[in-house]
């Protein structure tokens, strides 16, 4: 009699303990895109950001990828891939931000730093030429973060121009 | 007594215009942009999508995380290109002709244009009335999407169509305005089934056409990685094959044809034997950018009458003084070698004959040509065998246009020739008779007709020396 009752006690007792939940990760993305305009103040010129929702062709548009780890694990190998918008053309000006980005001029199906993409072009006399890709030809972009720990966040950036 | 050739005639009148019409001639050639524009068109979306891939600490691969931002490109207005006729022709003050220009947009979107007009670089002319002015008109304009797969050149037959990706509109502008539109609104950034169109190449500086817009697909942008394209059909309906390189962002603008019409000024009398021409400018605008201008030269035409009196004395032929008739014509079976300008003297009861000769000296036709002489005081119209009289009803005088028939002018009118004049006489002798010529084709007994540039009517009467 007494053994049951404990039994069921204890039973109570560890189904109220707080569940300890498997830590993973979860990482979240927002991408925000702003253009550059030209201060002038008392003579000095300034760059400034401001929200772009209407951009004119030739315009630079400063796209800005928050990037943040809401789980309670570190997450690995963390591939952000953003296909350079239809319509424009990534500016290859150091502005793009560590981590050092990699480039595909194949839509995606590989990647590489850009010293190292190249592409083979056929002459008109038959002969194969390799010629390095410029940052025309960027397809994609992407950026590989070994690790986002729990709770932490960060931003990238990079420029592309409006045909 | 003498009797010196009386030397004035009277009223002379020339008057009303003629217009012909000028049409432009639009041939399927290559036509010269106005300025070169970047590869997007306006209110195309620039969607940004980004993903992320990641795993947990143990390497296990979580699911994707995806972003999307999208940015609207604007329109941008350019000067349009506008393409004048060839030049016409007025003739007569007042001449009203039409004119038809085709105006092309250069620019990335749709957009309202504005015209002014004026007239100028006046040769030998005053300004007339001013040139009409068109009202505005909307033209549409795309570019071929990146997602278009068609490389190289494409030859597109007479009747053949072509169809090309142009970028999702967001479906924002209507056939007649940058916005208030809707999706699958048959409308792809103004341009409709119908509309005339060009395409542009690489440069921006040709462009091919003109094509007919067959058909339209203008669908929602979704939620894809890209906003989804649309599409445009292109007929070729010119007269020859054409031949364009598809790429991304070469452009594909709207075109419509416009009327504006012209009247022609005075053209001075004393210059009316020379060349006389204007110039009418068309400008175009849309929004700010500079406007875009064609002209047309129209040659402007007037008649101008001449005339010139030479007499002879029948009964006592006489020589005169002054140029005579060169070359010589006959009329009534005379010559004009027997006729002078001045001083041929007759003696009362003598025959004086005259010959009267209406010519247009100008460029353009004189149209209600009349003229009206009185019978001197001393002088009767006279009653001959052939021509002659006062008395109603007969024949007072006889016409002859160039080197056509010669017909009778009878005192009530009812002589003469549509074809050559006609004539009457008012007042019976002995008050004084006056003798009304209507002139040229198309004379009534009332009301002249026409001469042409270079055309010589000739009129012979007779007066007896009371």
């Amino acid at each position: 009699m007494n053994r049951s009752l404990i039994g069921s006690t204890l039973l109570l007792a560890a189904l109220m303990l707080p569940a300890v939940a498997f830590a993973k990760p979860q990482v979240t993305i927002g991408v925000t895109a702003e253009k550059e305009i030209t201060v002038v103040n008392q003579g000095k010129k300034s760059v400034k950001l401001v929200p772009a929702t209407k951009i004119t062709p030739n315009e630079v548009i400063v796209y800005t990828v928050h990037y943040a780890n809401k789980g309670d694990e570190t997450a690995t190998n963390a591939v952000i891939e953003d296909p350079i918008p239809k319509g424009t053309v990534y500016l290859a000006d150091g502005s793009a931000s560590a981590p050092e980005p990699e480039f595909s001029i194949d839509h995606g199906k590989s990647y590489n730093k850009a010293t190292l993409l190249s592409y083979e072009m056929k002459l008109p006399s038959g002969k194969a030429e390799r010629r390095q890709a410029t940052s025309s030809d960027y397809t994609n972009i992407r950026w590989t973060i070994k690790e986002i720990p729990a709770g932490s966040s960060g931003k990238l950036k990079f420029r592309v121009k409006v045909k | 007594m003498k009797h010196p050739a009386p030397t004035g005639l009277g009223s002379l009148v020339r008057g009303g215009s003629l217009a012909l019409a000028a049409l432009a001639a639009l041939a399927a050639a290559p036509q010269q942009a106005h300025a070169a524009l970047p590869g997007s068109a306006g209110n195309t979306i620039v969607r940004n999508t980004i993903t992320v891939n990641y795993a947990d600490a143990k390497g296990n691969a979580q699911a994707a995380v995806s972003a999307t931002v999208d940015i609207t490109v604007t329109t941008v207005a350019a000067t349009p290109t506008v393409i004048a006729p060839s030049s016409g022709s007025t003739d007569g003050t007042g001449a009203a002709l039409p004119y038809t220009f085709r105006v092309r947009s250069n620019s990335n979107g749709p957009g309202s244009i504005s015209f002014t007009t004026s007239d100028g670089t006046f040769t030998n002319i005053a300004a007339g009335t001013a040139p009409t002015v068109p009202t505005n008109i909307f033209l549409g304009a795309t570019v071929i999407d990146p997602s278009e797969t068609k490389t190289g050149s494409q030859a597109v037959a007479v009747n053949a169509t072509i169809t090309l990706a142009v970028p999702n509109d967001g479906g924002v502008p209507t056939a007649s305005g940058t916005s208030g539109g809707a999706v699958n609104d048959g409308v792809i950034n103004g341009l409709v089934v119908n509309d005339i169109v060009y395409v542009g190449d690489s440069s921006s500086s040709n462009f091919f056409g003109p094509f007919t817009v067959t058909a339209v697909s203008d669908p929602a942008a979704g939620n894809g990685a890209t906003a989804a394209p649309g599409s445009i059909t292109l007929k070729n309906t010119s007269s020859a094959s054409i031949s364009f390189t598809p790429a991304a962002g070469v452009q594909i603008v709207e075109a419509k044809d416009v009327t504006l019409t012209v009247t022609q000024g005075q053209i001075p009398i004393a210059t009316a034997q020379n060349p006389a021409s204007w110039v009418t400018t068309l400008s175009a605008t849309m929004g700010a950018a500079a406007a875009g201008t064609g002209t047309v030269t129209t040659n402007a035409h007037a008649g101008k009458l001449s005339i010139v009196k030479y007499v002879r004395n029948v009964t006592t032929p006489v020589a005169g003084t002054g140029t005579q008739l060169s070359p010589a014509v006959t009329v009534n079976g005379v010559s004009s070698n027997l006729f002078y300008p001045a001083g041929v003297v007759g003696k009362p009861g003598e025959m004086l004959e005259y010959l009267a000769v209406v010519t247009d000296a100008g460029t353009g036709t004189s149209t209600a040509v009349s003229a009206t002489d009185v019978v001197p005081t001393y002088a009767a119209l006279v009653a001959g065998v052939s021509y002659g009289s006062s008395t109603a009803g007969s024949i007072f005088a006889k016409a002859k246009l160039g080197t056509g028939t010669e017909y009778d002018l009878k005192t009530d009118g009812t002589g003469g020739d549509t074809s050559t004049a006609n004539g009457k006489t008012t007042g019976v002798s002995p008050a004084p008779v006056t003798m009304n010529f209507f002139i040229g084709a198309g004379a009534t007994s009332s009301a002249g007709g026409s001469l042409t540039p270079g055309q010589a009517a000739y009129l012979i009467y007779q007066v007896k020396i009371q």
